[in-house]
């Protein structure tokens, strides 16, 4: 399983995700490149260790394990994963 | 039994463990990690014990990253796990707790008192309520979700938990021998919070203490090992082991 961030993010970018990550698993940070120009930060799958850090520090609840991802936001396993350049 | 070393300074060895694991035959595989040395796959071992070091786990620091990857996998798959002062960190870190500063270092021959779920903790089972150990940390956590809080001091709430039946986080000393006080007081990291707290020339003061403690000190600690190796490495009737 991995976390997943979702559309709440999009234009919120609030960075508590990354100050509480303890694998730095998500991005862009604001100090990367591209962190402008992102609509939103992604979490990598690859990488994400599954401790539940990120949902309880998102101010716009817009993190989620990926069972428990509302349906309507599925689309955005996908997205993070592409992110990365990786299939879900 | 194969035994998985995670060592952060070359001075924090497992001390009084590493003596029980000895005395039982394991085969020790230590990784220096800090200085580099390259993280097994963890599915090979037994068991793991993490030691203590002068860095904080929310260094941004490539090691620790994988380090606390391979945390937080061995022990959601169920491998024993004991982890001592920066080891303690590293599990509440790896399974999404907060490590940050306390106020002030806590460092001297200091008690930490029993939870009433350490009374009837088989690990623990034995061990006198107030239990005299050395300290000498400046960082604290929050305890994970599902874990069972075992220990608590007058400066900093949280010294020790559980989460499940097999991984546990010591953050006090009770393995550390004089001879390795010694090494720690040259660790300018160690010695910078010594002064801090205690005041100039406080080790020799401390030394002292612990000359006169070391053996209940580490009775206390081979104790409380033994019985983690009893009943979380190779419990009796072991089956599935619950997790949170």
């Amino acid at each position: 399983m991995t976390y997943v961030i979702a559309e709440p993010c999009i234009g919120t970018k609030d960075l508590s995700c990354v100050e509480v990550c303890p694998v730095d698993c998500i991005h862009p940070t604001k100090e990367e490149q591209g962190f402008d120009d992102e609509p939103m930060l992604y979490i990598d799958p690859d990488e994400c260790i599954d401790c539940d850090a990120c949902v309880e520090a998102c101010p716009v609840d817009a993190c989620f394990a990926e069972d428990q991802l509302p349906e309507e936001w599925t689309s955005y396993i996908q997205i993070n994963a592409e992110y990365y350049g990786r299939r879900p | 039994m194969r035994a998985l070393v995670l060592q952060h300074i070359a001075c924090e060895p497992p001390g009084a463990y590493e003596d029980v694991l000895n005395e039982r035959g394991a085969a020790l595989h230590r990784v220096e990690v800090d200085a580099g040395e390259a993280l097994p796959d963890w599915r090979e071992f037994e068991l793991i014990v993490a030691m203590g070091g002068p860095m904080s786990v929310n260094d941004p620091l490539d090691w620790l990253l994988a380090e606390k990857r391979l945390v937080a996998e061995a022990v959601r798959a169920g491998t024993p796990f004991f982890g001592a002062c920066l080891g303690a960190q590293l599990l509440a870190a790896s399974l999404g707790a907060r490590v940050y500063p306390g106020p002030a270092p806590e460092v001297g021959m200091l008690a930490v008192t029993l939870s009433e779920e350490a009374l009837h903790d088989p690990v623990f089972a034995g061990l006198p309520r107030e239990l005299t150990t050395l300290q000498w940390h400046g960082e604290t956590f929050e305890l994970p979700d599902g874990a069972v809080a075992l220990a608590s001091s007058a400066a900093y709430r949280n010294q020790a938990f559980r989460w499940g039946q097999r991984a546990y986080a010591i953050q006090f000393h009770l393995e550390v021998s004089t001879a390795m006080a010694c090494d720690w007081a040259d660790v300018p990291a160690y010695a910078d919070a010594l002064e801090q707290t205690l005041g100039p020339g406080a080790f020799e003061a401390l030394l002292g203490e612990l000359e006169q403690g070391a053996e209940e000190l580490t009775a206390a600690g081979r104790r409380l090992f033994a019985q983690w190796l009893d009943h979380a490495v190779a419990p009796s009737g072991a089956g599935s082991i619950a997790l949170p």
